[in-house]
């Protein structure tokens, strides 16, 4: 036997049979590996702990992993004996390998403290999620999954970041943009008096550094590890270098190197004599060779800097002076664990490369496009902030406007701007999400503006709303850059785009003139140009009418020009798009929910959909004297104890209806519970049968019953919870739970008096 | 999803293959089960009819017989529709749109009961132009077609040759390509007596998915001196790829036979080319599929008779050849000899990858996701 089999044995001492088993899940499981009708792993025994008020049971299965003939990446073996651990039920069993030499330098594996064995990290789903989806069968096939999967090394997705090498810290550290330059002290401040609130770094310029109590900052970057499994975090010095060594990798060296490249700097001192931020920055390999990600990682020393430097052996200071050792005196390691570190995980501040990835764009030859946005009203404020948000454009803001009062109905930008110029603020914003350089503005009529803001300009989106505008920037400029305008129509409820083709051609107002055309044949929108509603007139004067258009509407179109224009490709040719909400200005998609009748019955909470409970009734009604019957769908939550009975299907078929039987047939009902678990991600499934009892004959089950119920169950064996069956007959629809034989009759909300 | 079945019949075999388009092909079919209580066969026709009722279709695009004992083909009247007599169609009868079967099924003659009939389907086919592939070079049959009067040019469309591959199959296209080893010319020349396991179809299935190939060797009823002379003339024509496997099909039900003269106290000694077919050309985390009865244990009843399963030939291949001993898939024996199920192998960009009975395939745990974002 393993070490590790006999160190769980150990902690489970009692052995039980598989149905003396107490832990539902645990009974479930030993039900299903014992059922014949699973041949995925096979139990080997059943354990338990004893003397707690709810003992912890271990199941210790030899499941089969599904290797094939290429060679693995690593040591996982076509069986592997893994142990289930059961505890609280509202927690996850934890599945722990038991061979001694299970390779533990895999990606996946959840931490345990020290000495401890780790179990498999299984599902990619917060625990309360998991803990509602996984039925025995799935939490076995999980592990299967697992396994071979990290044979093959797969397991990580080649799409999915590589783990860090410590596990997370309580701290959050945002960087600021530009960490990169060569800033040494920062100051760290939080914005909430929470103790768990982030902590934001600001870099202190040299010439301030005297009087401000800021932090100095190293930043080492250590040579690339392979992608493996986390560690704990180090709290001191000492644990830090060691974890490090482990993988091969000494950082002291680099530490040194680092801490000496102060000392010709004029403000040194003032570095040394402040605690120190360490980022550690280790580039991950995927594979061997492949460095595919950046683990970073921040440790605040409790000490000063110059300690630290001391205790490295990278300098010595002594009354004013400092002195670096000509030869390098060997570390004590047991004084560095005494140097504390607070751990923190680290924030990189957002910029292009991030916004483009977490929106899903990846690369796109939009994403430093030099874009001029000719208006920075609601619509064309929205548009430039969302692209931004993606990652899109390189922004020059043209517009005259200062930001009043009454824009913040539908403008992208927020109070705090009320007063500015519109093209500045928001410039300013696009600066704040994508670095210096992201945006530029000038406060001008773009018939004011130079000719270099046209002629320097790839893209050029008007969004001025103003026809003269985009007449004079179609026909008085000669710039190269494509050119579109975007615009709502009077009562905020189309889109326009009218955009250029290629090398201008068609220009701005000639695609302005097919637009007019298209309404003209009838192809726009009812009531496309009907007149607007007055919103207000803010400044009093009837000229300068603000329209009544909502934050709702424009908030629905705005992203749609981002989409059109800046993130899929356009096509060569010009084109006039209308886009236009639906007429319920809402969801496309609308399903009227059922009614459900809920009963209590053995121990679970049954609510049946009233659609379900109609249709049953009605069936038995129309089955002309025979009975009839079919599948149930819908799912449990096991851990509130409901069962949700959703929806029911015809009897297949290939049924056989007679006036005192039914046998429901098999045609076509794997395929409709595919179908079903497919299309609803497992969030229904099989949960049982329905069928009726003839006219005259009331909904107490028979002897047939009985057997259909068994049958049901050995379904259902895959699964931990109870079958459903009910059955309606003249005195309405009871509902039979499982082998209990707990029945109850369900009160129909919906059935005629 | 590429998969093949190999089901628990006893000593017989049936294999089907479903390629990644749906299409399904049948390797042999014996249907040998009877309704005593007691016989763990599994119901073929049943479970043949659930498949194609779930892949949604009516008809194999192949089935090859590798030859016609009844081992290989008994039932098939009963199952298949067949265009020379109309008393073998209708009903819920399978058609067929190509079959496969060496030269001697369509020359040999004095055969009863169902290979007779499956005879008689192949001539007509033959005779029909369509819907048959003989594997052979066609001048064996020139004295068939002339007694018939018939031209054998017309009918070279359905013939295949050893060393080549069957040209209606394209690894690009399918998936899949298959090798032709065997009836080959050495035996169908110089052969005085109508051999009908020699004439037995040997083909390798070469599959292709996620990049990579995965092989399966089929070989009906060869014994050790027929592999011996295909592993020579595939080694002479520097062909050494076609005869390696990830899953190789015992020929014979795990007869000693197919690997050397003699049976051996404990375990079968290979002639030098079985030796080089299974030690060198096999993976050994491949797979062995033996379609027979449980290997007996020493000393018993069964371990006496003459008739295959031999424990000396499983030993070798448990030992001397697979890695794990439980690579060795014995039809009824698996998951276990008191409820054998169907083996089920998915081809896959690892190789080829069992389906233990009940697991749902590899989708069932990788689908399942949490179902809300925002």
């Amino acid at each position: 036997m393993s070490a590790a089999q006999a160190f769980f044995e150990a902690n489970f001492p009692g052995e039980v049979a598989g149905k003396s088993l107490s832990h539902p899940a645990a009974a479930a499981m030993a039900r299903l590996l014992d059922s014949g009708a699973y041949s995925g792993a096979t139990l080997c025994t059943c354990r338990q702990a004893r003397g707690q008020a709810v003992n912890p049971e271990l199941l210790i299965v030899d499941v089969e992993v599904a290797l094939g003939q290429r060679a693995t990446v690593n040591d996982i073996r076509s069986v592997e004996r893994i142990g289930i651990a059961y505890g609280r039920p509202d927690i996850l069993p934890a599945v722990y390998p038991l061979r001694d030499d299970f390779p533990v330098e895999v990606p996946h594996l959840n931490l345990a403290g020290r000495g401890m064995p780790r179990s498999l990290c299984l599902f990619d789903m917060p625990p309360e999620e998991a803990l509602r989806l996984s039925t025995p069968f799935v939490l076995i096939e999980r592990v299967r999954f697992w396994m071979r999967e990290t044979a093959y090394g797969r397991l990580h997705g080649d799409d999915q970041p590589l783990d860090p090498v410590f596990l997370g810290a309580a701290i959050q550290l945002i960087l600021p943009h530009g960490m990169d330059e060569q800033i040494d002290m920062f100051l760290a401040f939080r914005r909430s008096d929470r103790d768990d609130a982030p902590v934001i770094l600001s870099p202190v310029d040299k010439d301030q550094m005297a009087g401000v109590r800021g932090m100095s900052v190293i930043v080492i970057e250590t040579k690339s590890l392979p992608h493996g499994r986390l560690r704990e975090v180090p709290v001191n010095v000492a644990e830090l270098i060691e974890a490090y060594r482990e993988r091969g990798i000494d950082l002291v060296p680099a530490f040194i190197t680092t801490l000496r490249a102060w000392l010709p700097k004029p403000h040194w001192k003032q570095l040394s004599d402040r605690n120190c931020l360490i980022i550690l920055r280790t580039p991950l390999e995927r594979e061997p060779g492949r460095v595919d990600g950046l683990a970073t990682k921040a440790f605040f020393t409790d000490c000063k800097a110059g300690e630290l430097a001391e205790r490295l052996g990278a300098f010595h200071e002594a009354s004013g002076f400092v002195g670096v050792l000509l030869t390098q005196p060997p570390i004590d390691i047991e004084t560095l664990r005494k140097l504390a570190l607070a751990p923190m995980d680290v924030y990189r501040p957002f910029d292009r490369a991030m916004a483009l990835s977490a929106s899903g764009v990846g690369e796109s030859p939009n994403a430093t496009k030099r874009v001029l946005l000719v208006g920075a009203g609601a619509l064309g404020s929205q548009i430039a902030l969302t692209a931004a948000r993606m990652g899109l454009g390189s922004w020059t803001i043209v517009d005259a406007d200062y930001l009043l009062p009454h824009n913040m109905a539908r403008h992208a930008l927020s109070h705090f701007h009320v007063g500015r110029p519109k093209a500045d603020a928001l410039a300013y914003e696009i600066r704040g999400l994508l670095g210096e350089g992201a945006a530029s503005s000038l406060v001008a009529g773009i018939e004011d503006s130079p000719g270099d803001v046209l002629s320097s300009a790839e893209m050029v989106i008007d969004t001025s709303a103003s026809v003269p505008a985009a007449r004079w920037i179609a026909t008085a400029s000669t710039h190269l850059g494509r050119t579109c305008s975007a615009f709502l129509n009077p009562t905020g409820t189309d889109l326009v785009l009218l955009v250029e083709g290629e090398g201008r051609r068609p220009r701005l107002d000639h695609v302005e003139m097919s637009y007019y055309w298209a309404l003209a044949s009838g192809e726009g929108p009812e009531g496309h140009l009907s007149s607007g509603k007055i919103g207000l007139f803010p400044s009093g004067g009837c000229r300068r009418a603000s329209l009544a258009i909502s934050q709702a509407d424009i908030g629905a179109l705005a992203p749609l020009a981002v989409k059109r224009l800046l993130q899929y490709p356009l096509p060569a040719r010009g084109l006039v798009e209308i886009l236009t909400l639906t007429s319920a200005n809402d969801a496309v998609f609308s399903h009227g929910s059922a009614v459900y009748s809920e009963t209590d019955l053995g121990g679970w909470t049954l609510a049946v959909s009233g659609d379900v409970l109609d249709g049953i009734v009605a069936d038995r009604k129309a089955a002309d004297g025979l009975e009839t019957g079919g599948i149930l769908v819908g799912t449990w939550d096991r851990v509130r104890r409901r069962v949700y009975v959703v929806g029911r299907y015809a009897p297949p078929p290939d049924s056989l209806a007679g006036p005192t039987s039914f046998v429901r047939g098999a045609e076509g009902v794997y395929q409709t519970l595919e179908t079903v678990e497919r299309l609803t991600a497992g969030n229904l499934t099989y949960i049982g049968e329905w069928h009726t009892h003839p006219i005259g004959y009331g909904s107490q089950p028979s002897a047939d019953d009985r057997t259909l119920l068994r049958w049901i169950g050995d379904v259902l064996i895959f699964s931990d919870v109870p079958a459903i069956m009910l059955i309606a007959g003249a005195d309405g629809v009871r509902a039979i739970l499982g082998r209990s034989e707990a029945t109850c009759s369900i009160p129909h909300l919906n059935a005629e008096p | 999803m590429t998969q093949i079945t190999f089901y628990p019949l006893g000593c017989a075999d049936t294999s089907l293959i479903a390629f990644r388009n749906g299409r399904r092909m049948l390797v042999d079919y014996a249907d040998k089960r009877t309704d005593e209580t007691g016989d763990l066969r599994c119901d073929l026709p049943k479970l043949l009819k659930d498949d194609l009722k779930a892949a949604g279709r009516s008809s194999y695009s192949v089935v090859a017989f590798t030859h016609l004992d009844d081992d290989h083909c008994l039932g098939s009247p009963d199952f298949f529709h067949l265009e020379h007599a109309a008393k073998y169609q209708g009903g819920d009868r399978k058609k067929i749109d190509t079959l496969w079967v060496p030269a001697a099924a369509i020359t040999e003659e004095g055969m009863e009961g169902d290979s007779r009939i499956i005879r008689q389907e192949a001539r007509h086919r033959l005779l029909a132009g369509k819907g048959i592939l003989v594997f052979s070079r066609p001048e064996r049959l020139a004295a068939w077609f002339e007694a018939r009067g018939l031209d054998m040019d017309d009918c070279r469309h359905c013939f295949v040759d050893a060393g080549k591959l069957i040209p209606a199959f394209t690894v690009d296209g399918d998936g899949v390509e298959f090798f032709v080893h065997s009836p080959h010319a050495k035996r169908t020349d110089e052969r005085g007596i109508e051999d009908r396991n020699g004439d037995s179809l040997v083909f390798q299935a070469r599959f292709r998915e996620g990049g990579r190939y995965t092989d399966v060797l089929f070989t009906g009823d060869v014994d050790h001196k027929v592999l011996s002379e295909i592993v020579d003339v595939t080694r002479w024509h520097g062909n050494d790829d076609r005869l390696h496997w990830n899953v190789y099909h015992l020929p014979h039900h795990c007869s000693y036979t197919a690997i050397g003269p003699d049976k051996g106290k404990d375990k079968t000694q290979p002639v030098d080319q079985v030796k080089w077919l299974c030690e060198e050309q096999g993976e050994a985390n491949g797979f062995i599929i033996s379609p027979s009865k449980p290997i007996p244990l020493e000393g018993t009843a069964e371990d006496r008779d003459t008739q295959p399963p031999h424990r000396q030939a499983a030993n070798y291949y448990r030992e001397d050849v697979l890695a794990s001993r439980r690579n060795l898939l014995v039809t009824m024996s698996e998951p276990s000899s008191f409820n054998p199920k169907p083996i089920v192998l998915q081809i896959t960009g690892d190789g080829a990858v069992k389906v233990p009975p009940g697991t749902g395939g590899s989708a069932a745990a990788a689908s399942i996701v949490a179902p809300r974002a925002g």
